[in-house]
């Protein structure tokens, strides 16, 4: 038995010695949110890439661990604890907020930092973990500044809301629904629909029945496809409006010719902001077109790297300490984060789909 | 406008309701003459709609030969139905007929390992990712419709429902007429005296697997045609809803698992319209347990006095 | 007389138990043999072997000269055996027709079913009702005419006279007597030792799955053994 122990503690030192940084990446890898899991991959690989091809963080190599939590709220922990067992300096996601929420527990608990670069719960900051951060935005914030929209620019009265019944999608349209009612609309529609569903025919012939001017989907993009198809199909005709879930080009592989003229609420176009001209750049050399993900992921990686470099320690403490006092200068542009470990200015706008391609809306009315 | 969309709710429910027929009877033709229940059905169904999307995609880009969008439909749902009988005649031969004399449950066991082999295998074979129905193909049976006094109804569901009817127009003449179905129906009853007419036994099992899962088949195809993609994982669910209604209907009776498909069809969709689709599976399976309460043999399953 | 089946030494049993050990029997053309015995000796299972549903574990079956032993079921009916099982086991989901159909599956022989009419009239009267709604004594004629539709050179009867009233039991032996006249060999295992011994050429007695007695039908009638315990006497 002792000598099991001292070979375990040779083996842990021999492990620890081995001179490398290792950042995790959890994100869905399989299934049908893989892509968009993919992009984020990729993302913090370039991330790491670019550290190593500096000479690494003092001389070390930086290493991506990859997590694959299948989207599953269930396979989250187990993740999570799979990431720290390799001895990860911290992690970058999830990407459901049904994901992140349980997993965040964990890394709190063995105290690893964590950014998600796309889970936008309320309830991921909100529960005053201080290793939590997010570089995307809030879906308070999402949902009232698609409501506004909706209110304010499209004039809308009639109004069905639709939900996936997940964290994040429940969470973005109840936060939507809640702006409409306090602004004296209330919606026509408001109904879930189980995550794995395929088949939206009989919710969309009582969606139609309603006769919406607009409706809304709080849901992701695997869902959102067909959704759209069957939708056009039922002649239901009104538009519909969506948050970051649904900005994904497999939405339009999916719905083709009907997801034109979607609306969807999402972070700042990159191709529009100087800073994210290199990553760009260097990810279409590398990867090809760039998922809206790709970049959060990047500027996530790059958050936890800095603070690792900067803080000249791998301890969290040290770590979260930086990244709450340190104003960031990311691919997206200069980013400081709150208290809670949200972003300091959110800038929601508005996209829509035009001619296959993801357009901010502004730009589209032109 | 309210009586025409309830209207085309129930089109929808009972096209999606042919569609659970057509899977139902593979559970319920296996169980009438094997009492056992095949739980890898709902995976050669998945099987099915990839064969269909294969074949597709070879009628497209393989072959010069251009045989019209009806040709290339009817093409791949053979091909999906051959695939599949296959599958089913191999899953028979391969995981249950060795077992046939062993524990009631061994092929139970064996069956749940079948499943989760063919989900894994064309998990990896083909892809973890969803995949879509050719649109090119689905498309134009959804830009054609018909409207009645103001009720839509697109040509596919049309479509669906005619083939899925035909199917089973197709299984209940072979059943009654063809010295074959007779045979089966024989085996079901008893196989002993079956094999004592000189009827072989293992080989109508055989073909009742082959013809069950030919028809799941086409019901997978069917289905993405529809909704417009397919998984390695959409065996569970339209697995679980097609042995619920084949339960429904009374397992082991062929009218009744049709019957049962087309009620959990309409009470799933109209559940979905009236409710909300978060509660179909609360009265789908509500109507399950109310049924098996009060006929626990299911609809048309009856106590046929079998005099000795 | 030629010998039509031929059984040599067989064993047989279901798992752990054996049932019979090592029967040795011959039929010859145009014969009817009974199988007399009490319940339990082995004779259902006795038929059961020879149609190959029981595995034969020691000895041989012969039938026409040729091995019939362990053959798949199907095919010893194709080699011209069938019988009319105890308990007559007629498919009660399908139609009087449909059984009769059933019999010919290896014969094909769908003109058989007009003579079958002929020698049980009420099955034409029935064929369109399910099987399970006949009374027995017309189950019993349905399940011989089954057997009969294979065209079987041999014909196994388990029971026949079971539960039936005593007028159906006398006119059933009758269609039994007058179906062998008609060229089918039969080898008929019966209770009724006397309605039995009174149309059989030959018999066995069967006693705990070993063949204990075989003679003429006569002089089994006149056996001491057999009079004491089969026939009441």
């Amino acid at each position: 038995m002792k000598t099991l122990w001292i070979f375990v503690i040779c083996l842990a030192l021999i492990t620890s010695a081995k001179a490398e940084i290792r950042l995790g990446v959890a994100a869905p890898l399989t299934g049908t949110q893989a892509k968009i899991g993919t992009d984020m991959v990729q993302g913090a690989e370039m991330a790491a890439a670019e550290w190593n091809a500096r000479g690494g963080i003092r001389g070390e190599k930086v290493v991506i661990v990859k997590g694959d939590d299948e989207a599953s709220p269930k396979q989250a922990p187990v993740v999570a604890r799979d990431l720290i067992g390799k001895k990860v300096v911290g992690v970058v996601g999830h990407f459901n907020s049904g994901c992140t929420i349980p997993a965040s527990e964990i890394y709190d608990e063995s105290q690893v930092v964590m950014v998600t670069p796309a889970s936008t719960n309320p309830l991921v900051t909100d529960r005053g973990y201080q290793g939590v951060f997010r570089v995307c935005g809030r879906d308070d914030q999402q949902g009232s500044v698609g409501a506004k929209f909706a209110l304010e620019t499209l004039k809308a009265k009639r109004i069905a809301i639709l939900h996936d019944k997940t964290t994040y999608g429940q969470g973005l349209a109840d936060e939507f629904k809640k702006y409409l009612e306090k602004h004296g609309v209330k919606p026509v529609y408001y109904a879930g629909v189980p995550k794995e569903e395929l088949d939206f025919r009989a919710i969309i012939s009582a969606i139609k029945q309603t006769q919406p001017e607009l409706w809304y989907f709080g849901g992701i993009y695997d869902q959102g496809g067909p959704l759209l198809k069957q939708a056009k199909q039922a002649g239901l005709t009104a538009p519909l409006m969506s948050g970051d879930g649904l900005i994904d080009t497999a939405l339009i592989q999916t719905a083709g010719v009907d997801a034109e003229g979607t609306l969807l609420t999402f972070g700042p176009d990159p191709e529009k902001r100087p800073t994210a001209k290199a990553f760009l750049d260097n990810y279409h050399k590398q990867y090809g077109q760039h998922g809206p993900y790709a970049i959060y992921g990047y500027d996530a990686a790059n958050i936890i790297l800095h603070a690792v470099e900067k803080s000249g320690s791998t301890k969290y403490r040290d770590i979260t300490k930086y990244i709450h006092n340190t104003e960031f200068q990311t691919a997206m542009g200069p980013l400081k984060f709150d208290a809670k470990g949200d972003i300091t200015d959110t800038y929601y706008v508005l996209w829509t789909v035009k001619d296959g391609k993801f357009v901010l809306y502004d730009e589209a009315k032109k | 406008m309210n009586g025409a969309v309830e209207l085309e709710t129930i089109i929808g429910g009972i096209s999606r309701g042919a569609i659970y027929a057509l899977i139902a009877l593979g559970y319920t033709m296996v169980y009438g003459i094997l009492g056992m229940i095949n739980f890898a059905h709902g995976e050669i169904y998945m099987v099915g709609s990839f064969a269909a999307i294969v074949t597709l995609a070879i009628l497209t880009t393989l072959t010069s030969a251009s045989f019209g969008l009806a040709g290339c439909l009817v093409l791949s749902m053979g091909a999906a139905m051959l695939v599949a009988a296959a599958f089913g005649f191999t899953n028979e031969r391969i995981a249950y007929r060795p077992l046939r004399r062993s524990h009631a449950l061994a092929p139970l066991i064996s069956a749940i390992g079948v499943s989760t082999f063919l989900q894994n295998f064309v998990m990896n074979a083909q892809t973890k990712d969803k995949v879509d129905f050719p649109r090119a193909f689905s498309d134009p049976l959804w830009e054609r419709k018909l409207e009645i006094v103001g009720v839509h109804v697109a040509l596919i569901q049309l479509i669906v429902l005619a083939m899925a009817v035909g199917l089973m127009v197709l299984l209940h003449l072979f059943i009654t007429r063809s010295r074959t179905g007779k045979a089966m129906r024989a085996c079901s009853q008893d196989k002993t005296m079956a094999a004592l007419v000189g009827i072989p036994v293992d080989r109508v099992i055989s073909l009742t697997f082959a013809v069950g899962s030919a028809l799941a088949a086409a019901a997978g195809m069917m289905f993405t045609m529809y909704n417009g993609q397919t998984r390695f994982d959409v065996g569970y669910t339209a697995g679980v809803t097609a042995f619920t209604a084949a339960v429904l209907g009374g397992i082991g009776n062929i009218p009744g698992a049709m019957l049962g498909g087309f009620v959990i069809g309409l009470v799933e969709d109209l559940t979905a319209y009236h409710l909300g689709a978060d509660w179909k599976y609360v009265a789908v399976f509500a109507l399950l347990i109310t049924v098996l309460i009060v006929r626990p043999r299911g609809l048309l399953g009856e106590r046929v006095a079998d005099k000795v | 007389m030629k010998t039509l089946l031929q059984l040599d030494d067989v064993h047989t049993g279901y798992g752990l138990t054996e049932i019979l050990h090592g029967v040795s029997l011959t039929v010859n053309d145009g014969e009817i043999v009974t199988v007399l015995g009490a319940n339990g000796a082995g004779k259902s299972t006795l038929l059961m072997t020879i149609c190959g549903v029981n595995p034969t574990r020691e000895g041989d079956i012969l039938f026409d000269g040729q091995s019939i032993a362990n053959r798949p079921a199907h095919e010893i009916v194709r080699a011209g055996i069938s019988q009319s099982p105890e308990g007559r086991r007629i498919f009660p989901r399908l139609t009087v027709r449909e059984n009769l159909e059933m019999g010919a599956y290896q014969s094909g022989r769908l003109d058989n079913l007009d003579r079958m009419f002929t020698f049980f009239p009420i099955l034409k009267e029935r064929q369109k009702q399910l099987g399970g709604t006949l009374s027995g004594g017309e189950q019993q004629m349905l399940a011989i005419a089954r057997a009969l539709m294979a065209c079987p050179r041999l014909l196994l009867l388990d029971e026949p006279s079971l539960g039936l009233a005593p007028l159906i039991v006398i006119k059933i032996f009758e269609i039994i007597r007058e179906i062998n006249q008609a060229g089918t060999a039969i080898l008929l295992v019966e209770q009724n030792a006397n309605m039995a011994l009174h149309i059989a050429h030959r018999g066995y007695v069967l006693e705990t799955g070993r063949i204990v007695l075989a003679d003429t039908a006569p002089n089994l009638v006149n056996n001491d053994q057999v009079k004491k315990s089969y026939l009441g006497a």
